[in-house]
């Protein structure tokens, strides 16, 4: 065999080996993705011409990529202003709408967690995030569900959300997509759809304003 | 076994080639740097997306580039990616494969580099910005970056990819040919 014939199927080789391995080490990760899901079923393709996940206009500028993170995105924390971020909430909150979902502004969110129903059951925040940024620290009380790997999760929103009058989804904030579609998702598991609301400036608003945190497992108390 | 020796005595040298370069090539300095460079970085970036699926899945459906309807194929793609970079960057540290794997991965970037090229120009067209200015998470295993110096970083394993296919020297590599049944 010829040395560029040989090189080519060595390359073959190689890319098989190492794309099947690949596939066999996505079955033995603990947060590997289910390979036959629409992940995104719920929620159309990112646009750039739409509010929401966009790109920064900042060169150089770094930040970690995580599972809470957008991707094309930078979280409020790098800096924007309070208007900028009062805009993209009311940008979005109206996409939002237009596409079905019911929204709760963070003074909604603050007010219903401070109501004693919330104390009681009546009011649930569903956390849509990654296990490393609820563990971090989320809405005390709050549920996880990450819709990425819902088989971890499906049983405990429904024993939380049973019966709640009002069902609160959020993720990182305005940048995130994951609880749009975690809204949208969670009438197929028993959630009454009338009862699900977005929360858009989700965690970001939320630990910016310096209320209450919860970290670890739900319920832990470790805050 | 680590291959030490200089090119093979019967591939014919090219008399038209610049001797210093033939030179240099014999020394075995640019295929180690080419093999450490590229290597340590797919080993890097695969780390990183292995750590987090969710986020490399997140990030490839922003470039818009899979079939609707067939969600496997890039559910399957961010899955086996992460790892097969992780493998071929380690295969390459290691000087195994080298010509194969090479061949692999400047595949892989010429792929990567146009989507990220045209994504790249989606975002300035949208946002109405200099492409330069354009910073966004491309996936690529190092969060958010400035599109300009990814390019121009994946233009630079481009190439470095390119001396490791075609460098004929065997020096410091465990295996270099891995289908060659004298290949050491």
């Amino acid at each position: 065999m010829k040395e560029p014939a040989r090189t080519c199927l060595e390359a073959l080789v190689v890319g098989a080996v190492a794309l099947g391995a690949g596939l066999v080490a996505n079955e033995l990760n603990r947060d590997g993705l289910s390979l036959t899901r629409d992940h995104f079923r719920t929620s159309t393709p990112a646009r750039p011409d739409l509010p929401g996940p966009a790109p920064t206009a900042t060169p150089g500028h770094e930040a970690a990529a995580g599972h809470e993170a957008a991707p094309g995105s930078t979280s409020t924390e790098s800096g924007e202003s309070v208007a900028a971020v009062a805009g993209a909430d009311a940008a979005v909150a109206e996409r939002l709408r237009e596409r079905g979902l019911k929204v709760v502004t963070h003074e909604e969110a603050r007010e219903l967690f401070e109501d004693p129903a919330f104390a009681a059951g009546a009011y649930v925040f569903v956390d849509a995030r990654g296990d490393d940024a609820y563990r971090a620290g989320h809405v005390p009380g709050a549920v996880q569900f990450d819709r990425y790997h819902l088989d971890r999760h499906v049983e405990a929103v429904q024993a939380a959300c049973a019966g709640a009058l009002k069902v609160i989804v959020y993720c990182i904030g305005v940048n995130c997509e994951d609880s749009e579609m975690a809204a949208q998702d969670l009438p197929a598991f028993g959630i009454d759809p009338n009862a699900v609301y977005v929360y858009v400036g989700g965690w970001t608003a939320w630990s910016a304003a310096g209320l209450p945190v919860e970290k670890g497992a739900r319920g832990g108390g470790d805050g | 076994m680590v291959e030490t020796g200089a090119p093979r005595p019967a591939v014919a040298q090219p008399s038209e080639a610049p001797r210093g370069l033939a030179r240099l090539d014999a020394s075995g300095v640019p295929l180690l740097v080419a093999r450490l460079a590229v290597g340590i970085t797919f080993v890097a970036m695969g780390w990183n997306k292995l750590s987090d699926p969710v986020a490399f899945l997140k990030a490839l459906r922003e470039y818009d580039m899979f079939p609707p309807g067939q969600p496997w194929l890039m559910n399957a793609t961010a899955a086996a990616l992460p790892f097969a970079e992780l493998l071929c960057g380690a295969l390459l540290l290691a000087g195994a494969a080298v010509r194969g794997t090479a061949l692999f991965l400047l595949g892989l970037m010429l792929v990567f580099t146009v989507a990220i090229a045209l994504r790249t120009s989606e975002l300035a067209a949208a946002g109405h910005i200099a492409a330069c200015s354009v910073a966004f998470d491309c996936g690529c295993g190092g969060g958010v970056v400035n599109a300009c110096n990814k390019l121009a970083q994946n233009g630079a394993l481009i190439v470095l990819c390119a001396v490791a296919l075609v460098s004929r020297s065997r020096r410091w590599c465990l295996r270099k040919d891995l289908l060659r049944a004298d290949a050491g």
